[in-house]
């Protein structure tokens, strides 16, 4: 077959790939309106070239920040090494779920007519057109920043660079590998899930807190990972970097073949096979509801979101440890710079909540559940999730000899919950029927926009008193205060019987 | 049992269901039945306010559809099965009596032990293949013991025993007084279980009665052929075929 007839071929595989790797985030597996299929698709191929766009203009922004003190300096190639890294990431992650879990992209290659090496290239070629544009982006870019520091950086952010995507595309094929090998229910499956954000999340906060931190505290804060440590313009550095690239390339070509081929192999159940007796274990109504959300919760994509809050908490502590005496300057603006991400991170997982009941919701929709006890699950688990941060969090204060301030952190549980009864408002209008609405990048964007302005409304008053009257606890009631006043009408509205159209 | 009167769905501006009215009564087995595209997912779906109505009433066990409390008179099963991937079936089955308060479990294990599942107790719904993720909704469909059955299709992917399973649970289920809806392709079951049908054409209802009845009035062998005739079809599907044979 001609080179460009497996090009071709390889285009649509690619498109089915991440079109399946949408779904497989969305968690539904209604039948989409033709409007819809399409749309996705389109959006699918327009991510790609968002994210690079996106990600190489984060890096032209804060790359050159290294130039602003000399001190700064020898952390950009760090910070290119994590921007890249990210990108490369998150592109490919997008059709890790498919790639393994695509059977019918062998049955739909068998019958074309390809030999086995044909489908293998079409198969390798399908996953590299997720992370063409990244990758163009995370080598051009870069060699653009370092021909501004001088040639030595610009060789220096060219390793990086390298460094970045082969490790990026080995841990997403270890992801995927991951992913194949582990059942759907299994708690490894949910463990590996729920971590699969940490790596992206992790290094996201520390890529940009990087230009901001002084060389001192910046050592200090990579002390724990070697391989980055090294990362200095020196002869040694440069041989370690040359090193740690190539053992990372090669590791992501061996996996990527390896992933190459998942795409042409039978599918196989690694699943427990069931034996014995039925032990069935009928609960009350509304702990049914929540232990299914907690089922969804932890063996979805979705479990990564749980463990957001979590990896908020943990860069906090690591930041409050390494610029102690500059926090307790700004206190309140520090913690609140963690706090309210973990409570928005906190808030999309309703998001996440109800757009997986996607699947079911026609089943759903046929069960004596009201939108309101629909709702207090989603709050059991959401404010749960927040609930762990908030605790460790205070105890943290409570050490520092600040426990006021952990009043409105364990407050803030109520603007979360005026998110999630937003959120049953919101899909309960737009996810009307049966597979009638669809989740996409558009409503989880609007829901977010939604939420982020729930959530400021009474963190910004809060903010407000504590700067008119000095005191924490009085301002603290405003987030409860400012919350159901908010929560109010979207109460009143799910009053109502679940989400069915009325008739006329 | 299930009375539909004047019945009108659209989407957008197309009209997926035209005014459509009928009645299933208690112990029947009401066959809905039509071409691809011809209202009798979306008169389903309507039925339990899954689709926005822009006329009509629908009425079970005489009180106005759709409501909550109606839902545990109400067993759906749908064309594709909409279950929880991430549940193993004993999970689903779990969640489905504990929102529905059925303490006995008791039917579980014997529809579970019917359908051939035990195998696959503690498998992932998302592993199963088709046929067995129908017989998981087809248990959870039918687990309350319903007095409506909104059946979509539901011999899809089903093997053969399955298939003759099912057929005995909607014979004892009409025998204990209650009634199904039965939207197939499938003419020749229809024939055979359908206690009355009504067949359907861009929406709009184009013949209704039993089969017999249905045969003596057009005069047709078979309720394939009262089909082609009813959607006047008939005509079409003999000129392919004579190109068919042309050719």
């Amino acid at each position: 077959m001609r080179w460009k007839d497996i090009w071709v071929i390889a285009g649509k595989v690619y498109e089915e790939l991440m079109f399946q790797g949408y779904f497989a985030s969305r968690l539904t597996g209604l039948s989409p309106t033709d409007k819809v299929a399409s749309r996705s698709v389109r959006n699918a191929k327009l991510y790609k070239y968002f994210m690079s766009a996106l990600y190489g203009g984060m890096m032209l922004i804060t790359v050159p920040l290294g130039s602003v003190d000399k001190a700064y300096l020898p952390a950009t190639p760090i910070t290119v090494f994590f921007w890249v890294y990210i990108l490369v990431f998150i592109s490919a992650f997008q059709i890790s779920f498919s790639v393994s879990s695509s059977p019918h992209i062998r049955n739909f290659l068998s019958t074309l007519p390809l030999d086995y090496a044909e489908m293998q290239l079409v198969s390798a070629l399908s996953i590299l057109r997720a992370v063409d544009a990244p990758i163009a982006v995370s080598l051009a870019v870069p060699l653009l920043v370092g021909a501004f520091f001088g040639s030595a950086y610009a060789l220096n952010f060219f390793i990086s660079s390298i460094s970045g995507i082969s490790l990026a595309l080995a841990t997403d094929v270890m992801l995927s590998y991951g992913f194949r090998k582990v059942s759907i229910g299994s708690k490894a499956s949910g463990l590996l899930r729920a971590g699969s954000i940490v790596p992206v999340v992790l290094l996201a906060g520390v890529a940009f807190d990087v230009p901001t931190f002084i060389v001192g505290h910046w050592k200090a804060y990579f002390s724990l990972v070697p391989v980055l440590d090294l990362y200095w313009i020196n002869a040694t550095s440069v041989v370690a970097s040359v090193v740690y690239a190539v053992v990372f390339s090669s590791l992501a070509v061996y996996g990527f073949s390896r992933q190459a081929v998942y795409l042409l192999v039978p599918e196989e159940y690694v699943g427990k096979a069931f034996a014995g007796d039925l032990n069935i274990r009928p609960t009350g109504r509304t702990f049914a509801i929540i232990r299914l959300d907690l089922r969804q919760a932890t063996r979805s994509r979705l479990a990564s979101l749980l463990s957001i809050p979590l990896i908020y908490f943990a860069l906090a502590l690591v930041a409050a440890t390494s610029t102690r005496s500059l926090i307790s300057q700004y206190y309140l603006l520090f913690w609140g710079s963690y706090i309210i991400p973990a409570t928005f991170a906190s808030a999309m997982l309703a998001y996440a909540l109800y757009a997986s009941e996607e699947r079911g919701l026609s089943t759903l929709i046929t069960l004596p559940i009201s939108k309101l006890q629909n709702m207090l699950s989603k709050c059991v688990v959401t404010m749960g999730t927040y609930g762990l941060v908030s605790l460790l969090m205070s105890a943290l204060m409570v050490y520092d000899g600040k426990p006021s301030y952990a009043l409105p952190v364990i407050l803030m549980e109520f603007p979360l919950m005026a998110s999630v009864a937003f959120a049953g408002y919101y899909f309960d209008k737009v996810f009307k029927g049966g597979g009638a609405g669809m989740a996409s990048s558009a409503t989880a964007l609007f829901f977010a926009l939604g939420v982020i302005l729930i959530i400021s409304v009474p963190s910004g008053i809060f903010l407000a008193v504590v700067y008119v009257s000095g005191n924490v606890v009085t301002a603290s009631l405003a987030l409860p205060l400012v919350s159901l006043v908010e929560m109010a009408p979207f109460i009143y509205a799910l009053r109502e019987d679940r989400n069915r159209y009325k008739y006329p | 049992m299930l009375q539909v009167s004047s019945l009108v769905v659209k989407y957008g501006e197309k009209v997926a269901v035209d005014h459509l009215s009928f009645t299933v009564r208690a112990g029947e087995i009401y066959g809905l039945l039509g071409p691809n595209g011809a209202g009798k997912s979306s008169t389903i779906k309507a039925i339990l306010g899954l689709v926005p109505v822009e006329e009509g009433i629908v009425s079970i066990i005489g009180k106005r559809a759709p409501s909550k409390d109606l839902m545990n008179q109400v067993g759906v099963i749908f064309e594709s099965p909409a279950t929880f991937d991430v549940l193993t079936p004993l999970e689903f089955f779990e969640f489905i009596i504990s929102v529905r308060g059925i303490r006995d479990t008791s039917r579980i294990k014997t529809l579970v032990e019917a359908f051939d599942l035990n195998g696959y107790m503690n498998t992932p719904i998302a592993s199963l293949s088709m046929g067995n993720k129908q017989k998981v909704a087809i248990i959870a469909a039918m687990l309350h013991r319903p007095k409506l059955l909104l059946l979509d299709e539901p011999f899809n992917g089903l093997d053969v025993k399955s298939v003759r399973i099912f057929k005995e649970l909607l014979k004892m289920h009409v025998e204990e007084g209650g009634s199904a809806i039965f939207s197939t392709h499938i003419l020749d079951v229809a024939e055979k279980i359908c206690t009355r049908v009504g067949i359907i054409n861009q929406g709009k209802m184009v013949a209704e009665g039993t089969v017999e009845e249905l045969r003596n009035q057009v005069k047709a062998s078979s309720l394939e052929d009262v089909f082609l005739k009813a959607t006047e079809e008939e005509e079409e599907v003999k000129s392919l075929v004579s190109a068919l044979t042309g050719a």
